[in-house]
């Protein structure tokens, strides 16, 4: 049996990272020669509108499927180790391999039919995904993760009904000649609620922190590098096309109130994984806001980069949490880099990369999304919450910091401590050195045309600032002593509005459900258990029961019943001739 | 963020970003200026497959940027002077053009103070 499980992972592994670097060779090609290959075959044609499969090749599908496969490589790895109790790994893998392949459908297909083939399978796997721990806890996140994507399911079926006035479902050749068309605007808008629910956009992030009910390898792929980026890789194909549309400038400030509601949430939070999803909902909301300004390169170079150091800081998640005795709640952890130096060491790597500090990953992108914004001619407003998001990012990194190693271990399960696991080691360090090298070598790699950024010093050192604040303020938040319990209390409303990501799961949940299922059980109580079962089921039987009765009595010929009657016809006789009188 | 504040006294006067130079260019000038002149060819462009919005007055170092990109890829942090000489000429063009948006306002300004409006 354990050979068996060496050879699936060992396998999947091979063949990925084999993939990755076939990618990698070709989208260097692909860039050197600015080329672009296309394939297209037939599949039906009827009326006048044909339905093609189609393939496109560029170089920025062929650097997503080598970052994907990559990190899906490195998972499976890992997953050998993660999972190595688990009686149904060959199940594990062959799903995270359908992903994969669902991904690989999305990422070259510049038809929204085969779109949405790999739209709904990643829908459906990170289903099954999300309930692989089969208990409540998974069902009830399942649903929601499973419910939430399937509107945007809705909204790409309603795309392909509205492109069926083209003739042909591939959008690529509408975006530009179709650009004034009032159905291409139609379209946009479905486009981008689409992935806003994809991506986890205000309303409908409640489905992203739910989803960390799935095994951590499952989260460091999915729910942090590829799945969640789906929405933003198909905004930033369609890119060109949004840009005169009011929905994008909507979306620029839902996307805003998305990186800022999930930076304060992620402050409350005291579950390991929660607050790295929802660090990770923070970046969506970063991508889709400098995507909505019409930027979609820097988008796509943060969702390369986020994509390595938040998979790493998902499998270090892993190894704490296994060290921890399945443990995730952050209180019970402390001084964790006595015990595990060298996770502790790619997870801080990773933090920082995910902070912005400077030559690490994140600073290449974010460093230059922040002063494109800060160039850029912008509302107050929006500028403010870019800020005050990155300041937030710093927060709840130190604080997590502080209280993963800094602070004291808090005796929860120390006779679990063990040494490192060489198996998880070996793939986080993969990649360990992309989220160090990634962002340099991305930033000289895919920018062709240099961006000139001409900035006054302080708005230009404003990153620095804001991140040194953040910082400070996380690293007194985590030592806060009991005494302010109190003090929490007074403002206790607030909290919670803040720490339940301002009400979003209860909205997707209760709110939506609530009032239906309540008018559904009013239903029940009044009209089908009330009214109708009076007057139809049980209220018929009852009056037919009765008269029945009544006139079997009639039936049976007695005749102290016609005598009774007879008197009282006599009766009625005798005192109607009185009374006429 | 910074243009919108840098911009923000131009508007009492009815100017805003995007607008264009309306006054004499020798205006005020005791020496001939020279109006900006484009280096590369539309030809080099086409054939570079540079995009339309690219074509600007730096689009030469762009096209020696980009042969030394083709030549030197993947390890294109050779190419790190060609790089820094199209975005110096990129910032002189930007300083080039604040200075003329900022010669504009004044020239509306003081066109104001001359006929006694402001």
């Amino acid at each position: 049996m354990n050979n068996m499980k060496y050879s699936i992972c060992f396998i999947s592994f091979v063949f990925l990272f084999l993939m990755s670097m076939i990618n990698f060779f070709f989208m260097i090609y692909f860039i050197m020669n600015n080329m672009v290959i296309m394939m297209e075959w037939e599949i039906i044609s009827f009326n006048s509108m044909s339905i093609f499969m189609s393939i496109l090749l560029d170089w920025m599908s062929l650097l997503f499927m080598m970052f994907v496969f990559l990190i899906s490589s490195v998972v499976i790895y890992y997953s050998k180790s993660y999972m190595s109790s688990e009686l149904n790994l060959m199940r594990f893998i062959i799903l995270v391999l359908l992903f994969v392949f669902s991904m690989m459908l999305l990422i070259i297909s510049p038809n929204i039919i085969s779109i949405l083939l790999g739209w709904d399978g990643l829908g459906l796997v990170s289903y099954c995904l999300v309930i692989y721990y089969q208990n409540l806890k998974s069902y009830n996140a399942g649903m929601l993760t499973a419910l939430s994507n399937r509107i945007g399911d809705v909204f790409i079926l309603m795309v392909i009904a509205w492109m069926m006035n083209y003739g042909s479902w591939n959008y690529i050749f509408y975006l530009e000649f179709m650009n004034n068309d009032w159905e291409m605007n139609m379209i946009g808008s479905l486009i981008i609620m689409a992935a806003m629910t994809k991506s986890a956009q205000i309303p409908f992030s409640s489905w992203l922190p739910a989803a960390m009910a799935a095994p951590t390898p499952v989260s460091a792929l999915v729910h942090s590098s590829t799945l969640v980026t789906a929405g933003v890789y198909l905004l930033i194909r369609f890119n060109m096309m949004l840009l005169d549309l009011f929905f994008l400038k909507l979306l620029l400030l839902l996307s805003g109130l998305t990186m800022f509601m999930a930076g304060i949430s992620a402050n409350y939070e005291f579950d390991l994984k929660k607050i790295i999803a929802l660090s990770t909902l923070s970046q969506l909301g970063l991508m889709m806001s400098i995507l909505s300004m019409g930027l979609p390169d820097l988008a796509f170079f943060h969702l390369l980069t986020h994509a390595m150091f938040k998979a790493l800081l998902f499998m270090c998640a892993g190894v704490i949490i296994h060290m921890m005795n399945d443990m995730q709640d952050i209180r019970f952890m402390g001084g964790i880099s006595l015990y595990i130096p060298m996770t502790s060491l790619c997870m801080n790597i990773s933090n920082m990369a995910l902070c912005g500090i400077p030559f690490l990953a994140g600073f290449y992108s974010k460093d230059l999304i922040l002063e494109l914004v800060s160039f850029s001619n912008l509302n107050l407003s929006i500028f403010f919450l870019y800020y005050f998001s990155t300041g937030l990012t710093m927060f709840y990194t130190f604080r997590l910091v502080m209280y993963l190693m800094v602070n004291d271990y808090n005796l929860m399960s120390i006779y679990n401590l063990y040494d490192e696991d060489y198996v998880m080691l070996k793939s986080m360090m993969v990649l360990l050195f992309m989220s160090i090298i990634s962002g340099s070598f991305l930033s000289w790699l895919i920018f062709s045309y240099p961006y000139m950024i001409y900035l006054p010093f302080n708005l230009k050192m404003m990153v620095i600032y804001v991140s040194l604040i953040g910082g400070l303020l996380g690293y007194f938040i985590s030592n806060m002593g009991i005494y302010s319990v109190n003090k929490f209390i007074m403002t206790y409303n607030l909290s919670n509005f803040l720490c339940l990501m301002w009400f979003m799961p209860n909205l997707s949940t209760y709110g939506l459900s609530y009032y239906f299922l309540n008018f559904g059980q009013n239903l029940l109580k009044n009209i089908d258990l009330g009214w109708s079962e009076l007057y139809s089921g049980f209220g018929m039987v009852k009056i037919l029961k009765k008269y029945s009765g009544f006139y079997n009595i009639y039936q049976m010929n007695n005749f102290k019943i016609y005598l009774f009657s007879f008197i009282i016809w006599m009766m009625m006789i005798l005192f109607m001739l009185l009374f006429n009188n | 963020m910074g243009q919108m504040l840098g911009s923000y006294d131009a508007k009492k006067v009815g100017l805003y970003m995007d607008d264009q130079p309306t006054f004499d260019p020798q205006a005020g000038f005791n020496y001939q200026r020279k109006p900006r002149e484009m280096v590369a060819r539309e030809a080099d462009l086409i054939s570079a497959k540079i995009p339309p919005k690219h074509r600007d007055y730096c689009a030469h170092y762009l096209l020696e940027y980009q042969s030394c990109r083709y030549k030197n890829m993947p390890m294109i942090y050779k190419c790190a002077h060609e790089k820094h000489a199209f975005l110096t000429c990129e910032k002189d063009d930007y300083e080039l053009r604040m200075k003329e948006f900022e010669r504009e306002r004044r020239l509306r300004l003081r066109e104001k103070r001359l006929v006694g409006a402001y």
